[in-house]
């Protein structure tokens, strides 16, 4: 079974709620980043999730936007894969990667996927890729042994739920609310109707993000049934007040709230 | 693949956006279907824009080419610009879909005005996305989106242009996309925009064919007009794709093509996805998105409609650049020898029609898309002329 895989079982088995932990690489710098996000792994996320910095993210809010553009200057593809590749070696936790398609895109597709699988990428996130336009993707992705992650949103519906849920191949990202990313005080619910409707078509578990930003939240989610959350804006807000320290600190604090749920 | 033209367009957006494409799709099939939908915007485009705008014969203009030139007076529509035309359009299937209110992103703002116009005329709630440059450079504009009731968002992200206004209006539209409706500016965006747009922008280049055979009696030999997102080219050249009429494109070169500092993306960029479509774009070696320039706001920016780039690919369409200066130029030719000071996107399309003239023989006929009007324009071009 595959490292995500194996993850993603022991978990369910252990009844342990995932946690995926999201910093841009390159933010401030590439070391600097791949030291968070190991930080964060010791600290207990259960997968790293490294962002691909790009000029128009379009489903980021004003914390990501600002980390994007702190990064892109120094952080092209080569710096992407040397950032997975550092965390590769120091960590033994999956390591899904964020980013947008036109980055993705520009050297050709198989091209960049075959690089990010060999540098250690576990599954791949495209913020920007509807399920329409994935098919390439996804087969891509599996001819390189990476899960593609598939998006439902408060807005999914019908049809389209069923398809989503049948290319799920590790779990499936919920976008918690409307919106884009960034921390909220109050936790919408209004995913949960779809995520319910999501479970009589797929086994694989789902994790809720967009807007989580501390245990007490992330604990909400796990109230709620789902089996892991994602945290990025608030991470990233750690690291650029308080570096890799602060960024462990927010981690295992999420962590131990979460494991007060069993 | 669903909405594309050849390999370009598609529908690159977050999960969150599926559901009202989808919608929007349907309501503008249905709409398309609709007797009553087609009657009640045809009466507003003849009522309330002054629709058919004249073809207008450009005498002195055909004496120093030594061809007869036509010009399709889309200045002359309400709010000054072409941009009307799309913007009642997409108000008119917002309230169609039971939504009540507008998101909007502009450059200039002279798709902000029409989006705030149809607004006003509908009664819907209108925000207009900025960026913050663009509000200080056309504080005139800002003024009158507000005058007709929008709220005007300065969007300080990035660069504070056109690109990141766009960025921000498809960020609240996602946040809101249960009761608001994106109306873009432009033939740009995922599917169904692209196609949308054009077709409410077709009532140029069929009014064009309609006027050409009573003027003509048939058909012109060429006609040319401006190219940012592409939205009054694709306009005019829809319905004429398919008849003996060559066509041309005209992008801004801004300072000139070598350098970074122009908006020339058919001609210099390469394939990507941007704002939700596969078309060509401005990006650098990393595929980060460029900034595009040119003197004309609203032609710079770095993507181009998924049409376009197909047409491009095809051959169809020839695509030409004209700079900033060959623009100014051809502003003053057209304001000294016929009387229209065009608005400086136009102002491309004139620039380049000895490139029209290479390719047509003399007597021949040519229409140009005056696609706004150039009051807008006025205090940049006198701040840069350094007159009084």
């Amino acid at each position: 079974m595959s490292r995500l895989g194996t993850t993603l079982q022991a978990a369910r088995e252990q009844g342990r709620t995932l946690l995926m932990a999201y910093l841009c690489a390159g933010d401030p710098t590439v070391e600097a980043s791949v030291e968070a996000l190991c930080a964060a792994d010791t600290a207990g996320a259960d997968v790293v999730e490294i962002g691909w910095p790009f000029s128009d993210p379009v489903a980021d809010g004003p914390v990501i936007q600002a980390a994007s553009q702190r990064a892109l200057g120094h952080t092209g593809r080569a710096e992407v894969l040397d950032a997975v590749r550092k965390v590769r070696a120091a960590s033994k936790a999956p390591i899904a990667l964020l980013g947008y398609c036109n980055p993705l895109l520009n050297r050709g597709l198989e091209a960049t996927i075959r690089d990010l699988a060999s540098a250690g990428v576990d599954a791949l996130v495209v913020a920007d890729l509807a399920f329409e336009e994935s098919e390439p993707w996804r087969s891509a992705c599996r001819a390189n042994g990476i899960s593609l992650v598939p998006f439902i949103a408060p807005t999914t519906q019908g049809t389209r739920l069923q398809a989503i849920a049948r290319a799920a191949d590790s779990f499936v990202y919920a976008v918690a609310l409307l919106g884009v990313t960034g921390q909220r005080t109050e936790q919408s619910a209004s995913i949960l109707p779809i995520v319910e409707e999501l479970r009589r078509y797929t086994e694989a578990p789902v994790l809720a993000g967009f807007g989580i930003g501390d245990g007490k939240q992330a604990a909400t989610w796990r109230r709620r049934g789902l089996d892991g959350v994602i945290v990025g804006s608030a991470l990233v807000a750690e690291m650029a007040a308080g570096g890799s320290g602060a960024v462990g600190d927010k981690v295992r604090s999420i962590r131990s709230e979460l494991d007060k749920l069993g | 693949m669903k909405g594309r033209f050849g390999d370009y367009g598609g529908q690159y957006v977050p999960e969150t956006l599926m559901h009202a494409l989808g919608e929007l799709e349907a309501a503008f099939r249905e709409a398309s279907a609709d007797p009553a939908y087609q009657v009640e915007l045809q009466e507003l485009l003849r009522r309330y824009v002054g629709r058919p705008t004249p073809l207008t014969e450009a005498r002195r203009l055909s004496d120093r080419f030594d061809r007869r030139i036509l010009l399709k007076r889309e200045d002359l529509a309400h709010t000054g610009a072409h941009k009307i035309n799309n913007t009642l359009g997409q108000a008119l299937l917002c309230q169609r879909m039971g939504k009540r209110r507008l998101v909007a992103e502009t450059g200039a703002g002279q798709h902000g005005v029409a989006a705030a116009t149809a607004a006003a005329l509908f009664g819907l709630e209108c925000e207009v996305f900025m960026g913050s440059v663009d509000v200080e450079r056309q504080a005139l504009n800002v003024y009158r989106m507000q005058l007709l009731g929008a709220r005007v968002h300065p969007v300080t992200s990035g660069s504070g242009t056109l690109k990141d206004a766009t960025n921000a209006a498809l960020r609240a539209w996602v946040a809101t996309v249960e009761d608001t409706h994106y109306a873009i500016g432009s033939v740009v965006g995922p599917h169904p925009f692209p196609l949308m747009v054009r077709e409410f922008q077709s009532v140029i280049g069929r009014e064009v064919l309609a006027q050409c055979q009573e003027i003509l009696g048939g058909r012109p030999r060429a006609a040319i007009a401006c190219v940012g997102g592409g939205s009054n080219a694709a306009g005019l050249m829809a319905p004429l794709v398919d008849e003996d009429v060559l066509l041309f494109g005209v992008e801004a070169a801004g300072s000139g093509l070598d350098g970074l500092e122009h908006a020339a993306t058919l001609s210099r960029g390469r394939p990507g996805v941007l704002h939700g479509a596969y078309s060509y774009l401005l990006q650098d070696d990393e595929g980060q998105i460029r900034e595009a320039y040119s003197i004309s706001a609203g032609l710079d920016y770095p993507g181009v409609g998924p049409e376009h780039a197909f047409w491009r690919d095809s051959g169809r369409v020839t695509y030409l650049t004209a700079t900033d200066q060959e623009a100014l130029d051809a502003l003053h030719l057209l304001s000294r020898l016929e009387g229209i000071i065009p608005a400086l996107e136009s102002a491309h399309a004139i620039a380049r029609l000895d490139e029209v003239v290479r390719a047509t023989s003399p007597g021949e006929t040519i229409v140009v898309v005056v696609s706004g009007r150039g009051d807008k324009d006025l205090e940049a071009i006198r701040r840069r002329e350094g007159s009084a």
